[in-house]
This record gives structure tokens, sequence and C-alpha cells, in this order.
């Protein structure tokens, strides 16, 4: 019984770490410029400035929603987590708007370090970043009602 | 009808040339190239900028109906079922995009398709080659050659990948001819709290082949709108042209030899540059998991298109890369579907004519089973099985039916299409 408990006790602190890693690895954050002035979106508001409905930011401002590249894992866990919606929905909803002339997906960025240096330096900017590669000259910007 | 035959530009002997450089194609963007979405904008852009990309479908069709074609657009000559058993010319295409930033404001877009026309050959179309400016973001013009969407789908109808069925349904896209118009779009797009409107008014006239043989249409007006709330949008339309379909003039200048009673019938019947009015409304509603969509349409013409009406739902449940998709769509003539025509005895032939154009408005109704897959980045690979109940007393969408097809029957069609991006 008690080494049955032994490795019961094993299994579960496994179980706790493994759910802590898959959390934080799975812990993509909306930034926006420290200048920006965005402290937080609703659901509705980042969605449509990535699907393009919105070409606004709520302060008025032209938006650029920027994408990290398409094979990056913070893409899409960012549109699995905030939109619903698997890459190859989000592609097919693009390619709709492409080839019909009436709209471009967001500008993609090389990496991260593409991210951090054109939100950093435009107050229109909302990207998206994995919550431990944030630093100060980005600001995590609250998803809420 | 001798005259409704269009001049083949090009003869059979290309056509399977042309197929093989489609399969060839299809295969190097399915293996190769990644889909172009944007460039890195860490530097500032500079203009003018060019963008080239692509779109195509391989597909294979089967009908069990081997009296006439099963096609899905107006314009192919050939289909799957009388032609071919398998055909691969009803859904296979491929389309390439130029894309200009011109000026700060000022954009072009040109795009040339290559698939089967109503002679039979794949001489690519230039399907869009506009200029639009935007005065804001938010408000724009184009001009030059673009596609109106009075359907939910009408102007993507084209790109396989951007849509779940293996074609948009023949019931409701099949209705209305005119494709791509030459003229002038405003779309303007405005913000209501979290919903979006887009509004278009487009004007224009143009020219193109049916199989049916060459159409024309001119002084085309469209309202197009579509609200956009969150995971719901719906849409309406109002379009109208005057219409012209070239092949029934023969029988109506002959029905006008006829004296007053003759004239009678030409005026009641020809589509001679009468006004054609098509209504349309949709809704669809997609939040991830699922999705449904629904849209009706009514066509009104004072000749012998009369009134139609067209609707199709589909419902579909996404499990990862599988989507399972059920639509039901159907075509109904609300005028009617025959005449006595003149009661003169050399006017027989004549008026078997006119009861053959009557024939051919589609009056069927069809219940689609599909799955589409994700295969790989750009690449969708569908599956779909339709029933279709043809009307007692016409074709359906069906083409080139021959004398041994008879109304009322019921057929199956099974499409199977790669779809890709490049």
């Amino acid at each position: 019984m008690i080494s049955l408990n032994k490795q019961m006790v094993r299994v579960l602190v496994g179980m706790a770490v493994f759910n802590v890693a898959t959390a934080t690895r799975a812990d993509v954050v909306v930034v926006a410029s420290a200048a920006s002035g965005i402290v937080s979106l609703t659901p509705v508001q980042l969605y449509d400035i990535f699907f393009g409905k919105s070409l606004y930011l709520p302060n008025g401002a032209l938006a650029m929603p920027v994408d990290q590249p398409e094979d990056s894992s913070e893409r899409r866990m960012f549109y699995e987590t905030y939109t619903g919606k698997s890459p190859a929905q989000v592609k097919a909803y693009w390619s709709k708007l492409i080839f019909t002339g009436k709209g471009h997906p967001p500008r993609e960025a090389k990496g991260p370090n593409a991210l951090y240096r054109i939100v950093s330096r435009n107050p229109g900017a909302i990207g998206y970043m994995d919550r431990s590669e944030v630093d100060n000259r980005v600001r995590i910007v609250k998803i809420m009602e | 009808m001798a005259a409704s035959e269009p001049s083949p530009v090009m003869k059979t002997g290309k056509r399977s040339t042309s197929a093989a450089i489609l399969l060839m194609l299809a295969q190097a963007a399915a293996f190769a190239a990644p889909f172009p979405e944007s460039g890195d904008t860490d530097a500032p852009a500079e203009l003018p900028a060019f963008t080239l990309r692509g779109f195509g479908t391989v597909g294979l069709t089967h009908s069990s109906e081997s009296n006439a074609d099963f096609v899905s657009t107006d314009y192919q000559k050939h289909g799957a079922g009388h032609t071919r058993s398998w055909s691969a010319e009803v859904d296979s295409r491929i389309g390439v995009q130029m894309d200009a930033a011109l000026m700060k404001n000022l954009s072009g877009v040109i795009q040339i398709v290559s698939e089967q026309q109503s002679d039979g050959s794949y001489r690519p179309r230039v399907e869009w080659a506009n200029v639009k400016y935007d005065f804001t973001p938010d408000l724009s013009v184009r001009v030059g050659r673009f596609v109106l969407s009075p359907f939910m789908a009408s102007d993507n109808r084209k790109v396989g990948y951007s849509y779940v069925w293996v074609h948009p349904p023949v019931e409701v896209y099949t209705m209305m001819p005119i494709t791509h118009t030459n003229g002038a779009e405003l779309l303007s797009r405005s913000r209501f709290g979290d919903a979006t409107n887009n509004f278009e008014i487009g004007l224009g006239s143009g020219k193109d082949n049916l199989q049916q043989g060459p159409i024309s249409w001119k002084n085309g007006w469209s309202i197009i709108d579509t609200l956009e709330y969150g995971k719901a949008s719906f849409h309406a339309s109002y379009s109208r042209t005057r219409l012209t379909i070239h092949a029934y003039n023969p029988v109506f200048d002959a029905y006008k030899q006829f004296g007053p009673e003759g004239e009678a019938i030409a005026d009641k019947y020809d589509v001679d540059g009468k006004p054609s009015s098509l209504l349309t409304l949709g809704v669809s509603y997609d939040p991830g998991k699922w999705f449904a969509m629904a849209e009706w349409s009514r066509i009104h013409s004072d000749s012998l298109l009369g009134i139609r009406h067209a609707w199709q739902m589909t419902g579909g449940l996404r499990y990862g890369k599988i989507t399972p998709y059920l639509t039901y769509s159907r075509a109904t003539v609300r005028s009617p579907g025959t005449t006595d025509g003149l009661p003169d005895p050399q006017a027989a032939q004549l008026n078997a004519a006119l009861n053959q154009f009557l024939f051919a408005a589609p009056e069927q109704h069809t219940v689609s089973l599909g799955i589409r897959t994700e295969v790989s980045r750009n690449v969708a690979f569908k599956i779909q099985l339709d029933r279709t109940r043809v009307g007692s007393s016409s074709v359906g969408t069906l083409v080139n039916a021959q004398s041994d097809f008879t109304p009322g029957g019921t057929y199956h069609v099974i499409n199977a299409t790669l779809d890709f991006l490049f």
C-alpha cells in the first residue's frame, strides 16, 4: 500500500509539473507599444482588428495588427485561444478577401525580435508573444469583456 | 440553334495539354511554394510593391445521369455524365493574381483564370482588372473589371480553398449567369459599436459566352450590404440589369414574322435587353467549432426567365482538420414552365424551341454530404456526394441533355477536389 501511494504521489507530482509546463508554454499574451496607451481590448475588438473588420484601435489610431511567422506556435496558439479559429480557417478567411481585392492579412514579422521592433516603434501596432519573452519595450494588453 | 454555337477558338487537341499543365502546376504548388501572405514590415514598404499569388483546384466529378452533363457553372461546354462518366473539367481551374500597391492610396489588381470555357478551351481569362483608390481606409472606389457578390460566395466562387464545398451549390450559384462586370464600384465600411457594415454600389456592363451562347448586359447596378457582428453575418443585395441572351433572338425574330400575335409572344418572352432583377438575402453564423449558413434569392424578369427562386442551407462541424458538412439547396420556377405558343401549324417548330428554352429553367433540389480535410498548409481535400431530384418539367442545372433524358428523375454526383493556394 505504502509503495503504491508513493507511486501515486510521484504520478501526481509529475502531472502537476507537466500541467505547469504546458500552461507556461501556452501563455501567449497580446502586446502593444508602451506608448500606445492601449491597456485592454475586448475579445470582439481584438478579433475584429486581426480579421481586418476594424481598421482602428478604440482610441481612434489606425490599427496595425502584426502576426508571428506562420509556422510559429505563438501564432497557432494566439488564434486558437483568442479567436477560436484554426490556422486553416484563418487562411481560408483571408484567401476569400485577398482574391476579391477586399483585404489583406496582418503583416507578418519574421520572428519575436522583429515583432518587438515593429510593436515598440509603432503606436498602432498590436501583436502577441510568449509571456516569458515580454520586456519593458512593449505592454501586455488585457483581453477582457 | 446554329446561331447559339459560340465560335470555337481552341480545338480539343489542346485540352489535354492544358489539363496536363494544370495538374503539373497543382502538384508543384501543393508541395513547394508557400502562400505569401505579406512581407515583413521591419523595413518601410517601398512603392510600388507587387505581390504575385495564386489559387487552383484539381477536381474529378462523376454523375450517374448519363443522358446529360453535370456542370458547376453556366460556362462549361462539357461536364460529367453524358460526355464523360468521370470528368476533370467540372471543378479544375487555376488562377494567378498580381496585386500592386502603386501609391499610398492607390492599388491595382489583376487576376487571370484558366478553366473550361463555353468553347471547351482553357484560354485564360481576365477575371479581375481594376484600380482602387482609398479616399479613407473605409471608403474606396474601384474602376475596371471586378466581380460583384450578390450571393455570399459569388466573388470568391473560383477560390475553392476559401469555402467548404467542392463548388458553391449549383441551384443558387448558376442562377445568375453574369460573372465579372466592367464598370465602377464604391465600397464603404462603417462601424456601429462592435458591428461592421460593408456597403457596396456597383455599376457596369459586360458580355460573355455561356454554354447556351453569348450574353450581354448593360446599365447594370447592384446594391450589396453585409453586416458583421461577432460571429454572425447578414447579407442582402438587389441588382438590376438589362440582359440579352443572344441565342433566343432568332426564335423571336421569327415569331415577329407572324404578325401581331407573334409579336406579342416575342414581347412576352424575349430577353433582349429587358430588365432582370435579382434579390438575395443571406445569413451565416460561425463560432469556430461549427458553422451554419443560409441564403435565398429571387430572380425576376418579364421574359422567359420569369420568376425563379433558389435557396440553400449549409451546416458543418469542425473536428480539428476534418470538416463534415451537409447542404440542402433548391431551385424553383415560379412562372409557367410551358406555353401553347402560337396556334399556327407553321409555328410548331418555334413553339417547340420556346418550350425548350422554358424547359431549361432549372427546377431541382439537392442534398449534399461532404468532408473537407486540411491536407497541409495551403492545401485542402474535399469529397462530396450529391443526390439531386430534377423537376418534372425541367432539365435542372444539367446541360447537353440528350433525347433519352427523362425529367423528374434522381441522379447522384461524386465530386473530389484538391484546392490549393500558392
